[in-house]
Formats: C-alpha cells, sequence, structure tokens
C-alpha cells in the first residue's frame, strides 16, 4: 500500500514537470523566434562633385540577452551607383562587424552578442580615400589594390537600404530539437508508468485487426496529401504553407485517421490499460495544447502574408486530440448501452 | 449472423461480458462483437470461450 502511494506521488511529479516543461517550452520557442529588430531606410542618394552631404543613415539598437546573432543587410540599387557603400556594427567606438559593396544581399556570420547597446550605421563611400579610412577602422588592416573607384560617377540613386538583426537559426534549432526530445522522453516516460505497470501493452486478436486497419488508412491519408501537395507545388499553387510545416500537418493527420479509426472500432486501448487514466492524461494533453494554441493565435502566429506558420501545428494537435477526448468520452457513455443488445 | 448460443450459454453463468472477457483475456467490446456477429473468431479465441463456459466447441460455435 506504502509503495503505491509512493508511486503515485513519483506519478504527480512527473506529471507537474513535464507541465512545466511544456510551458517552458512553448514560450522559448516563441520567445526565440522574435526578431531584435527590422530596419528600412529608402531615400535617394545624391552624388554631388564626388561627395555625399545627405543626413546620416542608421540606426541604434539594442541586446537584451547574451547569445548569436545573425545581421543580414540589403542594398540593390536599380543600377551601379557612383559610390560603394560600407555597413558597420559598432558598440561604443569600437567596429565588430563591417562589410562594403555597391549591391549587397548577404548575412554576417552568426556573431556573440553581449548585452548592451550597439549602432548599425550606413556609410556612403565615394572615393579610395574614404574607403581605405572605412575599412582602417577595422582591426584586420584591410588593404585594397586602390582601382575600386574606377569609372564611378556623380548622380542620384534611389536605394533602399535594409538591415536585420535576429537571433541565429542555428542557436533556435538546437535550442528547439532539445527541446523536442526531452519532451518525447518524458512524455514516453509518463505513459510508459501510468498506463503499462512495467508490462508491454496486450493487444486482443480483434484489436489487432483494427490496428492493422487503422495504419492501412493512416498510410493512404498520408500518401495523398504528400501526392496533392506535390501537384500543388508543381503548379506554383503550394505558397500557403512551407513544405516543412506541411510535412508536420500531415503527419498529425495520418496519426489522427489512425487514432479516430482505432478509437471508434475500439482497437485504441489494450486490453491491461486502464482507459479512463489515459483519459486524464489526454484531458491534461488537451489544456496544454489549447493554452499553446491560444498564445500562438494571440501573437499572430498561426497566419501572415498569405502563409500559415508554425503556431497552426498547435491548433491542429488541438484539434485532432479535442475529437479523440470527445470519441473516448462517446465511447465509455454508450459501453454500457451495447452490454445486452 | 448473431451468435445466440454463446449469449445464452453466458448468461446462464451469469456472467456479463466483461467477465467473459476478463476470463478470455480480451476486451469487451471483442465479445460483444462476437455475439453480434461483426467478428469471427479464431480457433484460440473461441477455446478460451469454451473453455470459460464449460462448453464444447460444437455446442457454441458450429452450425447446423
Amino acid at each position: 500500500m506504502e509503495r503505491q502511494k509512493n508511486g503515485t506521488w513519483v506519478k504527480i511529479a512527473v506529471m507537474v514537470l513535464l507541465t512545466a516543461f511544456f510551458v517552458v517550452f512553448v514560450a522559448a520557442t516563441l520567445n526565440f523566434s522574435m526578431k531584435v529588430f527590422t530596419y528600412n531606410y529608402n531615400g535617394p542618394v545624391e552624388i554631388a562633385d564626388g561627395k555625399y552631404t545627405g543626413p546620416a543613415i542608421g540606426v541604434d539598437f539594442t541586446i537584451k540577452r547574451k547569445g548569436k546573432y545573425v545581421v543580414s543587410a540589403k542594398w540593390w540599387p536599380e543600377e551601379e551607383p557612383g559610390y560603394i557603400t560600407g555597413l558597420q556594427i559598432k558598440n561604443g567606438d569600437e567596429v565588430i562587424s563591417w562589410m562594403t559593396g555597391n549591391m549587397v544581399n548577404a548575412e554576417f556570420v552568426p556573431k556573440e552578442f553581449e548585452p548592451g547597446k550597439y549602432r548599425a550605421e550606413f556609410v556612403i563611400l565615394t572615393d579610395d580615400k574614404a574607403y581605405r579610412d572605412f575599412v582602417a577602422d577595422y582591426d584586420g588592416g584591410y588593404e585594397t589594390s586602390g582601382d575600386v573607384f574606377e569609372g564611378y560617377r556623380d548622380g542620384v540613386f534611389d536605394v533602399t537600404y535594409s538591415l536585420q538583426v535576429e537571433m541565429s537559426r542555428s542557436h533556435q534549432t538546437i535550442t528547439f530539437l532539445a527541446g523536442c526530445t526531452v519532451y518525447g522522453l518524458l512524455m514516453g516516460l509518463l505513459i510508459f508508468s501510468l498506463c503499462y505497470k512495467g508490462s508491454r501493452p496486450e493487444y486482443d486478436e480483434r484489436q489487432k485487426l483494427v490496428i492493422g486497419n487503422g495504419y492501412k488508412y493512416a498510410f493512404y491519408t498520408l500518401f495523398a496529401l504528400m501526392l496533392i501537395y506535390s501537384l500543388l507545388s508543381y503548379s506554383g499553387m503550394s505558397d500557403f504553407m512551407s513544405p516543412a510545416i506541411f510535412c508536420e500537418a500531415a503527419i498529425i493527420v495520418g496519426v489522427a485517421v489512425f487514432a479516430i479509426y482505432t478509437t471508434v472500432y475500439d482497437g485504441y486501448f489494450a486490453v491491461n490499460v486502464m482507459s479512463g487514466r489515459m483519459t486524464g492524461i489526454f484531458t491534461v494533453l488537451f489544456l496544454l495544447l489549447l493554452a499553446a494554441s491560444v498564445i500562438n493565435i494571440v501573437k499572430g502566429h498561426i497566419y501572415a502574408k498569405g502563409r500559415f506558420e508554425i503556431g497552426v501545428i498547435f491548433v491542429l494537435l488541438t484539434v485532432v486530440v479535442g475529437i479523440l477526448l470527445t470519441l473516448f468520452f462517446v465511447k465509455r457513455k454508450t459501453a454500457t448501452g451495447e452490454e445486452e443488445e | 449472423m448473431k451468435n445466440l448460443r454463446l449469449k445464452s450459454a453466458r448468461a446462464a453463468k451469469d456472467m456479463s461480458q466483461e467477465d467473459l472477457a476478463k476470463a478470455c483475456n480480451v476486451t469487451r467490446q471483442t465479445i460483444n462483437a462476437i455475439e453480434k456477429g461483426d467478428y469471427n473468431p479464431t480457433i484460440n479465441l473461441c477455446i478460451a470461450i469454451c473453455r470459460a463456459l464449460d462448453k464444447t466447441l460444437d455446442e457454441l460455435f458450429w452450425e447446423e
């Protein structure tokens, strides 16, 4: 009896840990996807007598959390400009990153940033001396061949300068994968500990047939969805969802077909599984997913710029688990009625 | 086709579908499906049911 009580406390502790981890994981995922800032400057750049006399182009930004960040920059005038643009990222007077070019669409290698204030500045370089002075600010002692400005000219050039600073994608991916792995392990442990009491699930012969059919229909569904997406992609109509999100959604729909089919035909719960406990776990899971979906909807992570975003996966999972829960309850309710038909 | 002989044998032993299912290590729904004629059990399950109800295969599953 005492041993059983201890076991229950362990299960409750695992459940609390799992819930806390899930909340932190969702919050971290949402947080890591945030950009630090995006800056756009659109205007004519006038070069007269080999000089630029317009306003300084730049922006101050703050890094709140230490980590690796990617700086992406783009300036792409429609015609060859009469100058070279330099971009400097400064921390006080120290230049920590720079790039130059008359046309640029590039990303810096992910760089470690300490918390603090930084300035990104676009500098218009109209002659070789200005160019040499600009690159001399950098520790590397960069040397030019001296003929980079040959053939450049005065004029008015329409240019849009874009700058974006965001947390390194590799950092996000590792966090996401680590989160998924730990969550998966905890979930597996919990299900094992709550349902199977140390033994494997046992399905009777009719349930095995139902499970086989469930897999068959799930596979057909997955196959059909992949085929539809391939056709849409081939005809250029697949912009509504990225391939990665579509694959996740298709797998969820496939699993849903399996789970719903096997539940309807009473093959979902093994003979030695306590269906009441499983329903309890699904209820908790449903509430967590519902919370995650609401957060995603409020933050606008469902649909943006004509495309579904990653948040739609939480909504889909919530719907699937909701349907399953409803089926569990309906099945339990109608079970007594079937007894003496 | 409904298996009324199985149903009456079970009732005669005063067993519910749940009791018989536990005795045969299957789900109650499987016993229900056999009684309703929705599922044809394997010979192993037929033997398990016969043992639980003290009947022969002929008595429960042989169609005249």
